[in-house]
């Protein structure tokens, strides 16, 4: 998943996150909702999270209507599905923010708030060795598969021959990057580190969750005054 | 004054069995000090002391003495040694944890608490002298090219001692000559440089102290012309000339691609059946995807591979097992292939009868193991076993990636032993990748070179030995 | 020669941090007795539940109770057990639940506090009964009750917010009683295999401590 370089401070990030997905849970049956959600998508454009937003925009639609035409077949009831496309929308929007924020990034930023260095360092970790590992699994299934043991008939072989090398090939990484870290310095024992391009709170940060947080007021005004 | 000196060492990580038996070791600034010796002969161990990993991070009976700039180094923290001892590990992807080039490099900076400024000068500096752009994403570089990272990494942080474990493993010939180039260009700055290799041929030349590990110990070898012409003494094929009959494989104008990179661009041969074929050529030229081409676990991306095998095997969309029962493929990485409780029932497990399954393990010579677990076996031992559970299932087709890392001599002359007799006795097809000098003539009737994603030449044995030769 | 002046660059841009020290430092012991190899460690499998947890948005809003647990449950409780049976320091499974729920962070805040708490409560359960992860029996209860216990909370938050699914919950019980049940043989299931496999790979030198 590539970011787009610094858009947003990672807290404010996250916040919004939480307020997108928030607010578009609770206001899902509204008939506004769609504008509410819309106004999002184009306050994260208009904060330059282009790439994002493209990846996320198909999808969003795609699995929306699916769910939202599977629940009209089963309920029959137009507001529902409305509802179920505005969750979805909702759940796709929140996702948006954290794609514009590298795990570097959001590591950073925590370490400038004197977090855990070995929470950072875990996050870190489990965010960049997904494509490792993803390739990792699929050499494990293709070597199942080369030594006839792919099969679901038989779970006692299926389990072995999928767990046990991923299971050898995770330690074998895990030690090899154990190592490597602690030869480039990190330790855990509290010692005075420094951070490399600090991610700091601005202006335009301040103005991105406002907006936000004004587009939620909003709808909760027109809500009550409904 | 040395950089490094180890006196009289001795270490044992279960305080039983002794990897290294009172060593005496040195380093100076300003050289290139080879380390070179089989495969668990106590190479790793000894760098893991020198860079403080032993007994620090990995806990173990230690004694003698090691001296780094003629101080002793007993009681210090990994982190102290590192900062003056710094060491590239084998493994650069394991190893990799930021997306940009940049944010590798200052990874350890950070960690030393350098100021920013400080951090963008040093990656500035490494980046030119490691040809690297900062602005590069980690997860597209080559395999050579985060070797070259890694070493970035390592020299950003400014230490004057510096170790090198493998590094020449992801590159190719090029890469492997400008990398050695720059650390001799280091040495002669006043770096003490220590490099742990086992392609002798291309680093003997940039080397100026040689030191040969076996079982142990360590000896500081004075002909290094004669420890290399003994190093890569060539094995004889035992196997009389081959005749070719019909073909097995045919691929017709092969190519294959991920994304924009194009691995494969025209690939024309064909594997005779019952011959013994290497596929030879430098690293990442694409040998080990044209193998999984020829197993069907890829798809060409442009020609046609034909087998004929089984006119069965055109009509399924996917390899089956009975595909793979018939064509064994043997990965670089016995770990993938290995998952049940014993070597016994390792072996068994696809063989068609438990006394074939007897037969093989005693053809391979791991009868003595099993009932041992096959992943607490040595590396050595486990290529065995995993060629022995392949042999097993009695294919006529038997593809081979790289079976020969890590070997020492002995060992590889044993594998290529019982390869020859698998072959001698089944009469199945053997598809070996490699750039083991060693071994690629004593496993060959057919090569085929492969260079900018073609094949730039055929033949037969005279072509390995000739491109091994050059 | 160029490489000169870029080699004494990098030499005299660190001197300071990379002068030696004399004698040795005593070794300060980090928070909870974590080690980095700890923290990389479960780390690395977070990673793998997330990487195995990547179909989790498809099963988001099905109508169903409990059907992310049921599509989550054998890896948010195999490679838990793993973990803790290498660690066996109070924390690990909170400490997997963190890094594992990163990306549930944006996703899926609710779930990602919920993990939290669950994963809180199942510590302190295991660690009330067993004392510490010494036994296997430990590990064992805290994987094998970890994801479960997020179902209550899952059942509050549809009581909460309403929709379809509050729905199915309410009219057809039966339902979320299976699925329930269901949830908890799958993550029992994976729980034990996960210490019998970590057993094995301890036996056969693979895993250490």
């Amino acid at each position: 998943m590539s970011a787009d370089k610094n858009i947003l401070y990672p807290l404010t990030g996250l916040l919004s996150a939480i307020a997108i997905l928030l607010s578009g849970l609770v206001f899902a049956k509204e008939p506004l909702c769609p504008a509410l959600l819309a106004g999002f998508l184009l306050w994260l454009l208009l904060f330059g999270c282009y790439r994002a937003c493209l990846r996320v925009l198909l999808p969003m639609l795609l699995v929306g209507g699916a769910f939202a035409g599977i629940t009209y077949a089963a309920s029959g009831d137009g507001q529902s599905a409305l509802g179920m496309m505005n969750r979805t929308a909702a759940v796709f929007l929140a996702v948006i923010p954290g794609m514009s924020i590298t795990p570097v990034q959001m590591t950073r930023c925590l370490s400038s708030l004197r977090a855990p260095r070995a929470v950072t360092l875990g996050m870190l970790i489990a965010l960049s060795f997904v494509p490792l590992l993803t390739l990792e699994i699929r050499r494990v299934r293709e070597a199942m598969v080369t030594r006839g043991a792919g099969s679901l008939l038989s779970p006692q072989i299926l389990y072995r021959a999928f767990l046990i090398p991923l299971i050898t090939r995770l330690v074998n990484i895990s030690d090899t990057l154990s190592l490597s870290v602690e030869t480039r310095g990190f330790t855990l024992d509290g010692k005075a580190y420094s951070i490399y391009h600090l991610q700091r709170f601005c202006l335009k940060d301040g103005l991105y969750i406002l907006g936000i947080l004004a587009g939620i007021a909003g709808m909760a005004v027109a809500v009550c005054t409904q | 004054m040395h950089a490094v000196e180890f006196k009289d060492v001795c270490f044992s990580y279960d305080g039983q069995a002794q990897i290294l038996k009172h060593i005496s070791f040195a380093a100076e600034y300003g050289q290139v000090t080879l380390l070179s010796g089989p495969s668990g002969s106590g190479k790793s161990t000894l760098l893991s002391i020198l860079s403080g990993i032993i007994p620090n991070i990995t806990p173990g009976e230690l004694s003698g003495d090691v001296y780094i700039d003629g101080a002793s180094i007993r009681g210090c923290t990994a982190e102290e040694i590192c900062r003056r001892v710094g060491i590239v590990l084998q493994n650069p992807e394991s190893q990799i944890v930021h997306k940009l080039v940049e944010d590798e490099i200052a990874f350890g900076l950070e960690n030393m608490g350098l100021p920013e400024e400080r951090i963008a000068r040093q990656i500035d500096t490494v980046c030119q002298m490691m040809g690297l752009d900062k602005a590069w994403q980690t997860r597209t570089l080559s395999g050579g090219q985060k070797q070259r990272l890694m070493t970035a990494c390592t020299l950003a942080m400014g230490q004057k001692i510096l170790i090198l474990d493998e590094p020449l493993a992801n590159l190719d010939q090029t890469g492997g000559r400008e990398l050695m180039e720059l650390l001799r260009s280091l040495a002669d700055h006043g770096y003490a440089v220590i490099v742990v290799e086992h392609r002798l041929d291309l680093v003997l030349p940039y080397g100026d102290a040689l030191w040969s590990t076996e079982s142990g110990t360590v000896q500081r070898v004075e002909e290094k012309t004669v420890y290399l012409h003994a190093q890569t003494r060539k094995i004889a094929d035992p196997l009389p000339p081959f005749a070719a009959g019909e073909d097995l494989f045919t691929l017709e104008h092969v190519a294959y691609r991920v994304g924009e990179r194009e691995i494969l661009k025209d690939i024309s041969f064909s594997v005779p059946r019952g011959a013994r074929m290497v596929i030879l050529g430098e690293n990442g030229c694409g040998k080990t995807t044209l193998l999984r081409l020829i197993a069907r676990l890829n798809r060409p991306s442009g020609g046609k591979i034909t087998q004929h095998l089984d006119g069965r095997f055109d009509r399924r969309w996917k390899p089956d097992r009975e595909w793979f029962r018939r064509v064994g493929v043997v990965y670089q990485n016995p770990n993938y292939q290995l998952f049940m409780p014993t070597v016994e029932q390792e072996v068994a497990f696809g063989a068609p009868s438990r006394e074939y399954a007897e037969e093989i393990m005693a053809r391979f010579s791991i009868s003595h193991l099993a009932q041992r677990h096959p992943q607490s076996l040595s590396e050595g031992q486990k290529r065995r076993v995993s060629i022995a559970a392949i042999a097993a299932t009695a294919p006529e087709v038997l593809l081979l990636d790289e079976p020969t890392v890590g070997q020492d001599y002995q060992g590889l002359k044993e594998l290529v032993e019982l390869l020859n007799r698998q072959h001698q006795e089944t009469g199945c097809t053997l598809i070996t990748v490699t750039h083991d000098v060693r071994c690629a003539g004593a496993l060959c009737d057919r090569a085929v070179l492969i260079a900018g994603g073609r094949v730039q030449q055929q033949g037969g044995k005279s072509l390995a030995q000739a491109y091994f030769g050059k | 020669m160029e490489n000169k002046n870029l080699t004494d660059t990098l030499l005299e841009n660190t001197r300071q941090e990379n002068a030696p020290v004399q004698g040795g430092t005593q070794k300060k012991r980090s928070v909870l007795g974590f080690q980095t190899k700890d923290v990389v460690f479960l780390a690395i499998l977070s990673a793998v539940i997330l990487v195995t947890s990547a179909f989790m948005p498809l099963l988001l809003h099905i109508p169903v109770f409990g059907i992310i647990q049921i599509g989550l449950g054998l890896q948010f409780s195999l490679f838990p057990a793993i973990g803790v049976a290498k660690v066996r320091k109070p924390g690990s499974l909170v400490f997997m639940s963190v890094c594992s729920g990163v990306v549930l962070l944006f996703m899926n805040t609710v779930m990602f506090f919920c993990l939290l708490v669950c994963a809180l409560i199942a510590e302190v359960v295991a660690l009330l009964i067993f004392r510490s992860y010494e036994r296997d029996g430990a590990c064992f209860l805290a994987c094998a009750i970890y994801f479960p216990l997020s179902l209550p909370f899952l059942y509050a938050w549809y009581q909460i917010m309403g929709g379809t699914v509050l729905a199915y919950v309410n009219s057809i019980w039966w339902v979320t009683a299976l699925m329930s049940l269901a949830v908890v043989a799958l993550c029992c299931l994976g729980s034990y295999l996960g210490i019998r496999i970590s057993r094995e790979l301890k036996k056969s030198g693979v895993l250490k401590k």
